[in-house]
């Protein structure tokens, strides 16, 4: 395994016009990276094609050394995708889903139970484990994908903007249980507009601009980024919001 | 005001409005020019072959009403009531689900009796224009050539429309009260396909009634000659107002008219409460699987996991359950008389000869496509979430063959009455049939494969507009297993010509097929 949980290379991926533009990007085993950006700047189109669901029209894409594009499945197995429309069945309960997630990852039976009954609990979704989705709440579902994203353990966990529409308190379990999988060994790569999330979480953030790699590096490396580009050397502490406004530029972010 | 020059909010702006949502969810995405296109040839074939052929042969033949010509269209109506019945039930036990841009509409300035009346019309102005088309290619040349009387049919049929549209309203209502939100929606479909067939039910009665049905349908007919339907009597009045007599069409129509805007009017309120309650979550206890599984049902392989996947699906989608209940309708009347022979031998009542053994096993082959087809497309196409299969680690090909299987599951089960009774009558028969309906739902679960584009399951009911080649596939190959099943039932070498047929035919869509495919 290399030390590098995701790297990509030279990526590219053309629809009418670059949505991912020659994107170099290295995220470390271990790291919660989160990749920020404006409208249509290519984060969802980099992350599907990292979670194999888009083949890139150049580059390459490495997760934890294995290509990603010669060997998709073993590189799918090490990780899980968690996009902010829960990948849900309405008609399914969750144990029934996440029985079913296990199934696809292979997971082994007494592994797969012990994870079901951890995760559904720690979710709050032990009670409403033998009720179909359909009847849940947003967040209740948003739930219920994630303990399907994590039933098979991942060792890369990529969501696309997880908590949109969540409430505060289902926000902050989520948020709890991706900073637990980190101090677990896991990585994590996430996409959010919640600026403070990503400058709570992240140990490192992405700024991606017209499908490239505008920025990167932490809080601190990315403010005195900012500072530089507009030769304010002293706003030290400057919000995320404000450094990304800076660097995106205002208007366009 | 709207392109079509109509006040914003007026009754008839939202019914355009409704009308047009409708038109687009019948003729799918690419519906537009094409299916317009389509429509018109269709009309000018059907007036220029069908239509006018008829139109001259009847242009100097007075309209008497008689009892004979009153019970013909007294029936026809009836038939075309429960024709619309059907669609219209399934359209209002939907409308609390799919609620669709209601919310929008109830929170507008609109106000909110004239949104549900609207509402409720378009459940009736779709299944009109449907029948309407059926009509023209008919009436339009009657009309022109001298007969413009029958132009009545069009009020006529607007009126069966408004009184199926309340009657299908009704009894959604009906159903919400007794059986509560959850579900209606299964139940009002499954009704709705009941009563969609109840006609070729009842005509087929003679094979499954105890007597052959000889009681019921003398009574029916004694009944027709008793002079109920005599020109004078109160049940011509819907014939007459068909063929065009003023007073009867003024009285039927209006009166469908009243009925209908009554239960508009007492319904308005009901359908707003209803179908807010059916939205929200609250609406009940939530849904509990009958036999939830245990801790203990992890662990099994990709192909075991999936296939389980789909069955459960399968038997929750209560709109596929109708559309399979419907066909397990039409093929009821021959299986009560496959069993029946089966038990009696072949001296029972019905089919007399080997002939009609192997048309029925053709039949039954035939069956098993149709189903199997429904059920694939539920499995391949509308797969509800794709990505996730996209991005789980397991092979594509293992995926579909899974789901192959498992629309087959379903349909053995469905046909194992029939086959089992061909095979204990005429066990060469028996044996041709189940290949025979093997082969026919294996090709339209490989026509489906092939022709497979990503859908939402709700779009099931216009699934055939996804791929109108691979619609037609379906039905061509299911014909082709059928009438290879049934040849080769009869030992006929001639069976080889229509297997022969339907493999080249098999090849060739697989050479040309380009499918969709999201995992």
């Amino acid at each position: 395994m290399s030390g590098d949980a995701l790297a990509l290379r030279g990526l590219r991926k053309v629809f009418a016009k670059p949505a991912v533009d020659d994107l170099d990007l290295t995220v470390r085993a271990g790291e919660f990276y989160a990749l920020l950006g404006p409208n249509g700047a290519g984060k969802t189109t980099t992350l599907r094609m990292v979670a194999g669901l888009l083949k890139p029209d150049a580059g390459s894409i490495s997760v934890f050394g294995v290509d990603a594009l010669a060997d998709p499945l073993a590189a799918k197995r090490l990780i899980a995708w968690l996009p902010d429309e829960p990948m849900l069945y309405d008609k399914l309960t969750p144990l029934e889903y996440l029985q079913f997630v296990a199934g696809l990852w292979g997971v082994g039976a007494a592994k797969a139970r012990a994870r079901a009954e951890e995760l559904l609990r720690w979710l709050d979704l032990w009670d409403q484990r033998h009720q179909r989705c359909e009847g849940f709440s947003r967040g209740m579902k948003q739930k219920a994908a994630l303990a399907g994203a994590l039933i098979h353990d991942p060792q890369l966990l990529i969501l696309d903007e997880p908590l949109t529409g969540l409430d505060a308190a289902v926000a902050r379990q989520v948020k709890d249980l991706l900073q637990a999988r980190v101090q677990a060994g896991a990585t994590v790569i996430l996409t959010t507009h919640i600026l403070e999330v990503a400058e709570r979480l992240a140990d490192r953030i992405g700024i991606i601009q017209g499908g490239k790699l505008r920025a990167e590096g932490t809080l601190g490396e990315l403010r005195a980024r900012a500072g530089a580009l507009t030769g304010d050397k002293g706003d030290a502490d400057g919000t995320l919001e404000d450094v990304f406004l800076q660097l995106v530029g205002g208007e366009e972010a | 005001m709207s392109v079509f020059l109509l006040p914003s909010g007026s009754t008839p702006w939202l019914l355009c409005h409704e009308l047009k949502l409708n038109i687009r969810a019948i003729t799918g995405r690419k519906g537009g020019l094409r299916s317009v296109a389509l429509v018109a040839a269709l009309l000018v074939a059907g007036t220029v072959f069908g239509g006018l052929p008829v139109a001259m042969a009847l242009r100097h033949i007075p309209v008497r009403p008689n009892a004979a010509l009153i019970v013909g269209l007294d029936g026809g109506l009836a038939v075309l009531f429960t024709l619309i019945l059907s669609q219209t039930l399934a359209a209002a036990a939907m409308a609390f689900f799919e609620r669709g841009d209601l919310d929008l509409l109830l929170s507008s300035p609109v106000p909110p009796g004239r949104v549900l009346t609207v509402r409720a019309a378009s459940i009736a102005a779709t299944p009109y224009l449907f029948f309407a088309l059926f009509l023209t290619p008919v009436v339009a040349p009657l009309a022109v050539l001298g007969q413009p009387r029958w132009l009545a049919g069009y009020l006529v049929l607007a009126a069966v429309a408004l009184l199926a549209a309340a009657a299908g309203l009704s009894l959604a209502m009906g159903l919400f009260k007794l059986v509560g939100p959850r579900t209606t929606r299964t139940v009002g479909q499954l009704l709705a396909a009941v009563i969609g067939a109840a006609f070729f039910l009842i005509s087929q009665g003679r094979n499954f009634l105890p007597d052959g049905g000889r009681g019921a349908f003398g009574g029916i007919i004694r009944w027709t000659q008793s002079g109920a339907f005599d020109p004078g009597g109160l049940l011509s009045w819907p014939a007459r107002a068909a063929m065009g007599e003023p007073l009867p069409l003024i009285v039927f129509v209006g009166a469908a008219v009243l009925i209908f805007s009554g239960v508009a009017a007492n319904l308005g309120r009901r359908f707003a409460a209803d179908a807010s309650a059916a939205s929200g979550v609250g609406s009940g206890p939530a849904r509990t699987s009958r036999r939830p599984v245990t801790l203990q049902g992890f662990g099994d392989g990709v192909f075991l996991t999936m296939m389980r996947k789909e069955l459960r699906l399968l038997a929750r989608d209560p709109t596929l359950l109708s559309q399979v209940l419907l066909r397990t309708l039409y093929v009821l009347p021959m299986t009560f008389l496959l069993v029946r022979k089966a038990h009696h031998g072949l001296a029972a009542p019905g089919l007399t000869s080997a002939f009609g053994l192997a048309a029925g096993a053709g039949a039954v082959s035939f069956m098993a496509g149709q189903v199997a087809g429904s059920l694939a497309w539920i499995t391949i196409s509308a797969e509800d979430a794709p990505e996730l299969l996209a991005c789980a680690p397991v092979d594509g090909g293992l995926v579909r063959r899974a789901k192959l299987v498992a629309t087959m599951i379903p349909v053995a089960i469905l046909l194992s009455l029939p086959l089992g009774a061909l095979l204990w009558l005429t066990p060469w028969i028996g044996v041709c049939a189940i290949f025979g309906a093997g082969a026919s739902a294996a090709a339209s679960g490989l026509v489906n494969l092939w022709f497979e584009k990503p859908a939402p399951r709700k779009s099931f009911r216009n699934r055939r507009g996804g791929s109108m080649l691979g619609a037609l596939a379906e039905l061509a190959l299911g014909l082709g297993w059928g009438v290879t099943t049934a040849a080769a039932g009869l030992l006929s070498p001639w069976a080889l010509l229509p297997a022969a047929l339907t493999f080249l035919a098999m090849g060739l869509l697989r050479a040309f097929a380009r499918p969709d495919r999201a995992y």
